[in-house]
Formats: C-alpha cells, structure tokens, sequence
C-alpha cells in the first residue's frame, strides 16, 4: 500500500516537473469543449480538432493523450493509432495494465501537422481492438471500447512574441487581466465587458482577473480601458496623438521589455465609444494585425429584435465531415443547444442525408436517431445506399442542451467472417443535414429557461446602480458571453444600451427587455413591486412551513447573488444583485455564472449562489406562492404572541373562569322566577 | 224557559226567539251563561248590550274599582265564575250579598247563587269583559301557577326553567378552554382544522338540506285531503274545535281577527275561541270592548306571573278550553277557510299515533320590501319542502309558531307548552317526538304578515334563535338518554335541525369575515392560515355552500309560483347575516334574561291584506288545479 502510494507521488512530481515546468500552458480537450469519447465495436474512430493559439510553439510541443481501454481487450490483437493531419503517428497496442488504466500517450508534435490555416490540428484516434481470436464473436460485444479522456491536453511551449503576427483579437486573447477605472462609468463598464467576453473566447480555465486603475498606478500585462483623461499619466505619454472624436487602440510595451499593455482609450467620449465598438466587430478585430489603431468610425451592434434562426445546418452545430466506419454501433453525436430561444419550439424537424456502403443479401443495417437518449426514429437500410428524410423531433423531449445521436448500425451475414469482413461505412452530410425549428410555445412563467434567448429577441437594456459600476466588468463580460453564445457564429459582438439605475425609469423601458445589475437599497428596485419574486431588499426566507418554524433560510449570506427573472408589463427582466454588501463582485459574477449554466430544464425563475457560483440554489416561485416570508413581514402583534402567548392564554383562562361564574350567577338568578 | 237579558232583548227587537235557543243550546254545551254564549258567538254586541242594560236600569258599575270582599269569591271556582260571568263583590251590610253579573237578569243564576251562598243576592251589572277580568285576576293564582310549573313539576327533565346545567357550563367552559389551549400551541393547525371542520359541516348541513327539500318536493303536488273529502264532512259530525288566539298589546288586529275567523269554514257553535289577553294589555281589553260588531271568540285574561310568554297564556288558557281539537293562531293570521275542516278530516285518516298536525305557514305581505320577500323564501322552503321531507325522514319536526292542530287531550297528557321556552313549539315538537308520538303535515296555508322591518325582524327571530338554544340545552342534558328515547336517527336530525341551527348562525359571520379578509385584502399574515389546499376547500365550500343554498330558496319558489322572488334568492349570503346579529343577540338574552319575549310588533305592513289575500288565495289554487 505504502509503495504504491510512494509511486503515486513520484509519479505525479514527475509530470508536475515535465509540463509544469517546462511547458509555459496545458490547454486540455475540456478546454476545447471536448468531452470524454468512447469507440465500442470491433473498430472505430475519433476525430478532434485541437485548436492553437498564435503564440503557440507547435515544434517544441506535445500531445499527450490519455486513452483508457477496456481491461478484457486482448493486447496482442488490439491497437490504437494516432494520425495527424491524416498522417499515422503513432500506434501502439492497447495495454490497461498502466497505473489506473489509462495509457498515456505522448507524441511531439511538428508545425506540419497544423491545418492550413495555422489555427488547428486535426487528430484522429484509430481503434481496431479484439477480445478473442475468433473475429465473429467479438462483433457487438460491449466489453470491446476505448475511451479518449478530455483530460488529454497539449503541452504547449509559447514562441517569441516577435515571430508571430497577432490579429488585435488574438492580441486580446493574450491577455487574461482587465483593468477599468477607478472612477468607472458605463462606457468603461462596457468596455471591460466586452474584453471580458473577447478573452473568454479562448476557452481557458485560467481565470480572468479584473480590477481598477487610477491615475497614479503603473500597470503591466493587462488591458487597460478608459477615457484617455482617466489612464494613468505614464500610459498617456507613450499614446499617440489622436483628436476629440478619436478612439485608440494600442498594444504598449510601456517598460521596453517583454512587459505590455493593450490600451482601449478614446480623446473623448464619442471617440472612447468608437473604440468599445470597435471591439465588438470581429471582421475589423480578426483582420486587423497592426500593434495601434486610430479609431474614427465605429457602429454598435445593439440587441435589437434578431430574428430566430429557423435552420441550423449540423455543421453550424460543431458537426464535421466523418466517415464512419466499422461494425456494429456507429455514432456521432451532435450537441445543440436552445440558448437562440426563448423557450421550447412548436416543432423541430431533423432534415437527414446519409450515404452508406450497400449492404449485401443477409446483411442487416439500420438508421437510429436519438434526442437526449431517447430513441426518435428507426428504420431499415437494407437496399439503400443513402438516406434522405425529415424526421420529427417531439419538444417535449428537448432540454436547454441537448444532444443528437445518429446511429448507423450493421450487422454482416452470418458467414461474412469467414469469407473475410470489409467494414461497412456511413457518412453523415453535415452541411445538407440540417434541424429545422417552427415557432415557439408560449410562456406562461419566466424562468431562466427563457434566458439568454427571451433577451436576444428583442432591444435590450442594462440598468446598473451607479455606485456598483466599478465592480462589475467581470459581470458585465459573463452577461455579454452568454448573451453571445448562439448556434450560429455571428460576424458582431452585440451589446447592450446602458444606463444607471437613477436615471432609467420603467417608461423608457417600453420596448426593451432589461437586464438590472443593482444595489439590493437602491430605488429603482420600488419600480417592480410585488412583480419581484423575491422581494430582497427586505431580509426574506424561503419555505417557511405552516407551523412557522423556518425549514430553509438563505438571509444570512452575506456575499451571496440574487437573480431573478420575471415579466412586468411587456418587459422581461433579468434582476440581479447582491444580498450583501461585502464581495459584491463575486457575489454578481457567482450568480451570473449559475444561471448562465444552468442545464437542466427546471423552471426556475430565482437563482441564489455564493462562492463565486460554487454554491448554488435554484427556486421556483411563482406569484402568490407564499413560499417567501420576510423578516419585517412579522408585525408587532405577531411578536407580542410569540412572546407572551401563555400569558395571554392564561390571562384568557382567567377571563373565562369569570364568565363562567358569571353565567353561572345569571342562569341562577334567573330561576329566581319560583 | 228561564228569564234572562236575552229574553227581554227579543222584545226590543234585539233578537228572535229562534236565535235565543241557539244561543241556549250553545250555552248548555258549553256550559256558559246565555249572556257569554250571545256575547261570544257572534250574536250580540256588546255596545247593544251595554245600551239594553242601561236602559232596562242596570247601569254598568266599575267592577275594578268596587272594594271587593274576596272571601266570597273564594268560594267560587274559577270555571264557574268564568262561564257564568258573576263575581260576588260584597255583603251590604243588611245580609245581602252584591254580585257583579254580565246578565243582571238571569234569575237562574241568581236562585242558583242564592242557594250556593245562603242569603240574598243583589245583583248588579258589570262588563262581561271586566268580570272576566276581574275574576281571573282574583281567582286565576291557581291555575296560572300550574301554567307556569305543571310541566317541571311532572317531568322535570323536559323544563327550560333552568338554562344551563351546571355540567352543561362547565362542559361548555373547558370546550372553550381546550380550543384556546390548543390554538396557542400550534394555532395554525388549529386554526385550519377548525376552519375546515366548519366550513365542511356548513357544506355538509346544506347539502342535507337539499337532500331533504328535495324528498319534500316529491310532496310538492300530493294532497293529504281534497276538497272532495271535505265537501263530503257532515257540519253535524264535527267536534268542537277550540282556537287559542294569545295576543298582548295587538289592539290594532281585534277586527281583522274577527273578520278572519269569520271567514273559517266552520259551524260558528263548534268554534271554541279563546283570545287570551294578559292581565295588564288594556289596550286590547278595550278594542274588544269598544267593538261595534259581535265578538266571535271568547276572551281569557291571563293573570300576571312571570315569566310574561305566549306558552305560558296557552297554558293557562287550555283550562278553559272546550275543543276536541286545538290550534293557535297569531291576531294577524289568515288560516285557509276550509284548514279546520281538512286538519279534521284528516285526523280521521290518519293512525291515532298523529297527534299534531302542522299547517303551512306563509305570508300575505310578500312583496312588501325585501326583508317580506326574503321572509317568504324561507317560510316557502321550509313549509313546502323541509317539512314534508322531515315527516318523510320520521324525525322530530321542530313545530311552527302557530297553524299547529292538536289533539287536546293528548296536549294535556304531554303537559302543554313549556313557559319557560320562547319557541315552545319546537320544543312541543320534539316532546311530542319523545313520547313516540307523530306528527303530520296539512296541506294548508296561513297566511302572517311578514316581518317587514329589520330591527322588528331581528327581535323576533332573535327569540326564536333563543329558543332553539334552550330547545337544545333542555333536550341536550343527558344526551344518552336522548337517544335511547327518539334514535340515532331522532337524535341526529334533532340536532341537525335545532341545536346546528344558532351555532351555523353564530360562527357564519367569523368564517365569512375570514374568507372576505383573504380575499380581498390578500393579507400575507391570513395567508399561512389558508394554505393552497385549505383555501381550495374554503373556496369550494363557500362557493358551493352559498350556491345550494341559494338554489334551495330558489327551489322554495316553485310551489306557490312565486316566481318573481327568485332571484332575491341571490341576497341568502346577506339574509344569513342578519341571522346571525340575531343570534349574538338572542346568545345575550339566553344568558342575561333567558324568559324575556321579545315581542314582535304586528300591523306594521301598509299591504291591504285581503287584497293580498284573494290573490295568494287564487294563486295557490291555481297552482294546486295545476
């Protein structure tokens, strides 16, 4: 026991020492959004895309895949191969004898395996695996699998800065540190905002860290956003020149070494806008390679009534081209979520063209097609060689993500292993394939299933509490990600039109939706009355039974978020603050964060969490459901019973013993009749 | 032929001799002075009759302020001095002793009193009215005590005379106590039990209550006696049939009284009326006396003694009572012409177990405002359906104040009313039930005058729910007893009818305001009380319960084609209402002066009645054509 123990941590210091220290990041398949995926049959294979930074140093790097076989397999007859870029790399046969069972597998990498477009490098994972020598009677064994771990990751070496050109997008994504002033209003608000969302886009674990600047401070390695006014002096004398209406964009390397600040300013603020807007149009961001742009045009992309998309082709959804190959079970799995929506459609249609191997006489072939693991349509290849329908996917079915599985399965004659097997083969048409949504059902409670969809289709406004505006670049970037993510990849980042709370009011709101980022005391918040879920700025208490005893209480956090989401005359909104008044910051990102990924189909229409998110509770409250009780809701009389029942029980009891004589007195006086 | 007043009045042409020996014939029957039998059989008024005296120099004295020496009186029965209308008041001193006589010339009293008292009788005149008046008040000490205390004296148990028992209070108290107990350990709980066992019973009782109207309704068209059948009774073969008539202070109706019992279809000879006045009601004294017509019924002056009730009267009056049958009516009432007759005819049908027999009670002034309106849904649903769905159920019939026609001697035999109980009747009723005794339905109607205004309205039915309270503590005493003397099934639908009756009425109002507090001002502190489920069920049976009621008293309707009252059915909820400030009123008085009669002003109502009358009269036998 001890030695293993002993080999465990050997084990671990070791890698830890390799990529640790040698490697500058390890950017995993999860990052990649990668989850983990299995071969089952006699053979199949995987395909990923692994996607590179600009500064990634692919000669110097490696992949180290983590592959776990099933433990029956027979290692002599069973092997993995890796290609890349359609190359075979690497084979090996399947050995689960390794610690944990999971083979590692490292294989260097060469810039020649990288896509034409420098940007990705496409694997493939071959399995041929066996179990006993006789052929046949491993087919449709479900012992038979590998499994490829998201953990898997590339151990990337960074190359000098100099030798790569940057696009002004892959310079933000440099970054991971944003800094907004102290003295921050709602452009730089915005501003963090959106290099929030852009840095996100990298799809890294690593944590973005946002915070304030005054005139003063000397910063490094961050994105620096403001009024050219506000930036620190020694950041305003390395800028060049620009004139009112001007907006900057600069990367600096203010120290002259490999130190640098990306600058977002503008001379004033028209220009400043210009500058923020810019950043939202990735043609202008992703084409751009110059270190410094003078900004003198730049268009906002609002939220404004986007029309639904009504066909999303599987390729818009993540699918790729595959050849599937084998026996058996073959699959792929396409994710697709309904964040375009506001809530379930009317109708979905799944429009599917499949080509495949003609199957010869006693050869069985069949066409599945799964949603979220139920199993929607089935039919027969026999005598086809493609496949060409439209199959109707029930909504109830749906969930917010979801998955569609195509399955392709087949099954030789029962002599075809003895004449020798050829594989059969499918192939998807991603791009001709497509799922077709109708209308939308109508929703009769809000709840965050609506959102980001309900907030997409229409204008949309943020309301933010004037004295919050400093801490919240990271919630506003959390908002405008979710708000962004769609099926389809659009060419703009879009916002929001923001105001603060002190001057917004509900008949401006007429043709908006709103998403509130405010102070649990500030006044806007009379404006919903009792429209208000949760009536917090009052300390409140969820479910409270009958006998008035208190089974749950969240009053007591004090860095905890609040979201809430309701409708009040034609607008929907999304309010969201904090309950205390300590970590406001995290406590708005924590929220955000929950109900952003919140998966299940619950309808929930309140959101509590803390610990940036770690803790999280979702509540159900309808109108009237009397499930929220608050603190101050307990009147004076309440308390005084409470407190003095007894007495009044027994003061009670005594005034009923005296009405007991005195009734008693007056039944006998009055038979004084005799 | 014995000399009397009346012989002489043939010759001044106050009356034929033909008449005289009807009159004679009546008063040997009864065994009543000629003079009480001319007097109160509709033969002579009494103005005629102070004005021959007169002028045949018998000027009236003013018997109730002569000196009366009442050892003489003492040894004169009360019957007697009642039926014969004498009263000694004095020896003149010279051996000769001085009667007041209505007839100053009735020779045969005269010998006879001269025999009884051995000396010289000198006559004088006197009021009829104040003879009875005064011999009553001298005489009557007797026979109002044993109105009063016969009942308790002979069965104890059924007495109202004491209110509240002494383990009645204390149960009651400790129930009071328990409740309050148990709301401040958990008075949510407590709370929503409560409300759910009430407002289910409220349900419950209403639901019954239709089943009930329902079965009456298959009463609806059924007469018990038909025309035909009374066409066919012999006036002859009819049994004297005694009607008390207790007033007090109802001047106003003397004449309408007499115009109603006028128009009963029945030999004038066999009525046996009794207007029993109380000793202090001089106002009705006078309108008697003042009548310019004859005087149909006889009139009985009920001595002071406490406590002042009509079944207290009625007691005191069946001493005097002649009838084979008996029935009350109110001075207002206008009982259908042929009721006796039918009550007869079908006493003759029916097993002799039936002892009573209840006639239905409506109201001539219907449409007089909505309180009469509403008045008449009731009585309409009550009469028309409750009754005859109850007598079908076989349990106790809580009887109607007046209209109900007893065997005499059978009411002798149960002990009268009890003085005690301010709805005697329903008392009776059950009683009656106790005894194994039935009672029956009539297919006739009276017609009362409606109470028609609403602080009158809540005096009287502030009584009546006072005495369904005292109904149920006298019977509820010893409740095991009770139900080994009428069953489970008397047992229950007793309470049903009579003990549910004011506690429905005391705790609608507190059910109503909970709900009406939920409602509509959506309190959050009233909420807890009223949890989903429980507001489901409140919300059911409020809706529910006010809906079948309404239905009930839209159904009530039906029967006399009421039809333009129905949708005052609607107004049940605020009629219920005032139900129960009646009955926090009438709780008040059970305590503080439980023998008070509140008394109900009558002639209040502006509608001509006899117009009324026809046309009720002419609808409902349209209706029975039907």
């Amino acid at each position: 026991m001890k030695s293993k123990l002993t080999l465990l941590l050997l084990f671990a210091f070791s890698i830890c020492g390799l990529y640790g220290q040698e490697y500058a990041q390890l950017r995993s398949l999860e990052d990649m959004g990668y989850r983990n995926e299995s071969i089952t049959g006699i053979a199949g294979a995987l395909t990923y895309f692994l996607k590179l930074q600009p500064r990634d140093d692919i000669n110097n790097s490696k992949l180290i895949l983590k592959v776990r076989p099933s433990q029956v397999l027979n290692k002599n007859i069973s092997a993995v191969t890796i290609s890349l870029r359609d190359e075979p790399v690497f084979t090996q046969r399947l050995d689960f004898t390794s610690l944990d069972s999971v083979m590692t597998i490292q294989i260097p990498l060469d810039k020649r395996f990288v896509q034409p477009d420098g940007r990705f490098i496409k694997m493939r994972v071959d399995a041929k695996m066996a179990m006993s020598d006789e052929y046949c009677k491993d087919v449709d064994n479900p012992a038979i699998w590998i499994t490829v771990r998201n953990s898997s990751f590339l151990a990337l070496k960074n190359q000098d800065a100099a030798s790569f050109n940057y696009s002004l997008k892959e310079t933000i994504l440099e970054y991971s540190h944003i800094s907004t002033p102290k003295n921050a209003d709602l452009d730089d608000l915005l501003s963090g905002g959106i290099l929030y969302a852009l840095i996100k886009q990298k799809a890294s674990l690593a944590e973005i860290i946002t915070d304030n600047y005054t005139e003063s401070d000397t910063v490094s390695n961050t994105i620096i956003t403001g009024l050219y006014s506000k930036l620190p002096a020694f950041i305003k004398s390395q800028l060049p020149d620009i004139q009112n209406g001007q907006g900057i964009i600069i990367n600096l390397q203010p120290y002259g070494d490999s130190r640098h600040v990306l600058v977002v300013a503008g001379k004033d603020q028209e220009g400043y806008k210009k500058a923020i807007n810019t950043l939202c149009n990735y043609k202008i961001i992703n084409s751009s390679f110059s270190t410094k742009m003078i900004i003198d045009n730049g268009i906002p992309h609002f939220f404004n009534k986007n029309p639904l998309p009504v066909v999303f082709s599987l390729e818009e959804l993540g699918g790729t081209p595959r050849i599937m190959e084998g026996i058996g079970a073959l699959k792929t799995n396409y994710a697709f979520s309904l964040a375009d929506y506001n809530a379930i459609p009317k109708k979905l249609t799944f429009h599917l063209e499949a080509m495949l191997s003609l199957l010869n006489k006693g050869d069985r072939g069949f066409l599945n097609v799964y949603l979220n693991e139920n199993l929607v349509f089935s039919t027969d290849l026999h005598d086809k060689t493609s496949f060409v329908g439209d199959i109707d996917l029930k909504p109830y079915l749906l969930t917010k993500n979801n998955s569609l599985v195509v399955e392709m399965r087949f099954h030789g004659a029962g002599n075809i292993c003895k004449e020798g097997f050829a594989n059969f083969f499918g192939f998807i048409d991603t791009k001709t394939s497509s799922l077709i949504f109708s209308g939308e059902k109508t929703n009769e409670f809000y709840n965050f299933f609506n959102y980001p969809g309900e907030f997409r289709k229409s204008a949309l406004k943020f309301i933010v509490s004037p004295s919050l505006i400093p801490q919240l670049a990271s919630s506003m970037g959390q908002l405008i990600t979710q708000l962004n993510t769609a099926t389809v990849v659009s060419n703009y980042l879009s916002i929001p039109e923001m105001i603060t709370t002190d001057k917004a009011s509900m008949e401006d709101l007429r043709n908006y939706n709103a998403i509130v980022l405010t102070h649990r005391n500030d006044a806007f918040i009379k404006n919903f009355g009792n429209s208000l879920p949760v009536q917090f700025n009052k300390d409140f208490q969820l479910y409270k039974d009958v006998s008035g005893q208190t089974s749950y209480s969240i009053n007591d956090f004090a860095n905890s978020g609040i979201a809430q989401i309701f409708k009040q005359g034609q607008t929907t909104f999304l309010v969201i603050t904090s309950l205390g008044d300590s970590l406001v910051s995290d406590a708005f990102e924590g929220v955000i964060k929950s109900f952003g990924s919140q998966y299940s189909s619950i309808e929930s229409n309140v959101c509590v969490a803390n610990s940036k998110g770690k803790s999280n509770f979702f509540f159900k409250l309808p109108d009237n459901s009397g499930i929220v009780t608050y603190r101050g809701d307990k009147n004076n009389w309440l308390i005084i019973w409470n407190n003095y029942k007894y007495f009044i029980l027994g003061g009670l009891v005594l005034l009923l013993i005296a009405s007991f004589f005195f009734v008693r007195k007056r039944v006998k006086k009055s038979q004084e009749i005799i | 032929m014995p000399v009397c007043a009346l012989n002489n009045m043939i010759g001044v042409g106050l009356f034929t001799t033909g008449k005289l020996q009807e009159i004679e014939q009546i008063a040997e029957e009864y065994d009543y002075a000629n003079i009480k039998a001319a007097l109160n059989f509709g033969f002579l008024t009494r103005k005629d009759y102070v004005s021959f005296l007169d002028r045949a120099g018998y000027p009236l004295i003013d018997i109730r302020n002569e000196v009366i020496d009442e050892t003489y009186v003492e040894q004169c029965d009360l019957i007697q001095l009642n039926a014969y209308l004498f009263l000694p008041i004095r020896n003149d001193g010279k051996g000769t002793l001085i009667i007041a006589a209505a007839d100053p010339l009735d020779e045969k009293l005269k010998s006879t009193l001269e025999i009884k008292f051995n000396t010289n009788v000198k006559f004088v005149a006197a009021s009829d009215l104040d003879i009875t008046w005064m011999v009553h008040k001298l005489r009557g000490e007797f026979f109002v005590k044993e109105s009063v205390f016969s009942l308790m004296r002979k069965d104890p148990e059924s007495s109202g005379l004491i209110t509240f028992t002494d383990p009645q209070l204390v149960f009651i108290f400790l129930f009071i106590a328990l409740s309050l107990a148990l709301l401040t350990i958990n008075f949510v709980n407590i709370f929503i039990f409560f409300n759910l066992f009430f407002s289910g019973f409220f349900l419950f009782a209403i639901l019954f209550k239709l089943y009930i109207a329902l079965k009456g309704s298959r009463y609806e068209l059924q007469e018990t006696v038909s025309k035909e059948e009374i066409k066919l009774i012999e006036n002859k073969s009819l049994p004297v049939y005694t009607i008390l008539l207790p007033v007090y202070k109802e001047d106003k109706l003397i004449r309408k009284l007499i115009w109603n019992l006028r128009s009963l279809d029945y030999p004038r000879a066999k009525l046996d009326v009794k207007l029993l006045i109380e000793e202090d009601d001089d106002k009705t004294l006078n309108a008697v006396r003042n009548l310019d017509f004859p005087a149909n019924f006889e009139t009985i002056v009920v001595p002071f003694h406490l406590p002042k009730t009509k079944p207290k009267a009625c007691n005191y009056g069946l001493f005097f009572c002649k009838g084979k049958y008996l029935t009350i009516y109110d001075a207002e009432d206008v009982p259908d012409s042929d009721q006796l007759k039918k009550v007869v005819c079908l006493f003759r049908k029916l097993p002799k177990d039936y002892i009573v027999l209840q006639g239905a009670l409506n109201y001539f002034n219907k449409n007089e405002n909505v309180l009469t309106r509403m008045f008449t849904l009731e009585y309409s649903y009550w009469f028309d359906y409750m009754l005859p769905g109850l007598q079908s159920l076989d349990v106790p019939i809580p009887l109607g104040g007046t209209s109900n026609h007893f065997k005499l001697d059978k009411l002798r035999e149960l002990g009268g009313w009890d003085p005690f109980n301010v709805t005697e009747d329903a008392d009776l009723g059950l009683r009656v039930f106790e005894k194994r005794y039935k009672v029956g339905v009539v297919n006739s109607t009276t017609l009362e005058e409606a109470n028609n205004e609403p602080f009158n309205w809540i005096r009287q039915r502030s009584r009546w729910i006072k005495g369904y309270m005292q109904t149920t503590l006298v019977h509820m005493r010893n409740p095991v007893k009770l139900v080994s003397k009428i069953g489970w099934k008397g047992f229950f639908g007793f309470n049903f009818f009579v003990s549910f009756t004011p506690i429905t009425f005391l705790l609608y109002p507190v059910l109503l305001s909970f709900y009406v507090v939920y409602l509509v001002f959506d309190l959050q502190s009233v909420k807890v009380l009223f949890p989903d489920w429980v507001l489901y069920i409140s919300i059911f049976n409020f809706i529910a319960g006010n809906t079948l009621m309404i239905y009930i008293n839209m159904l009530a309707v039906f029967k006399r084609r009421y039809y333009e009252l129905i949708l005052f059915a609607m107004l049940n909820p605020l009629y219920w209402l005032m139900h129960s400030i009646a009955a926090y009123k009438g709780l008040w008085q059970l305590i503080y002066n439980p023998f008070y009669w509140e008394k109900t002003n009558h002639g209040l109502t502006k509608v001509s009645h006899s117009a009324s009358v026809a046309a009720t009269v002419a609808a409902v036998e349209n209706a029975n054509k039907e």
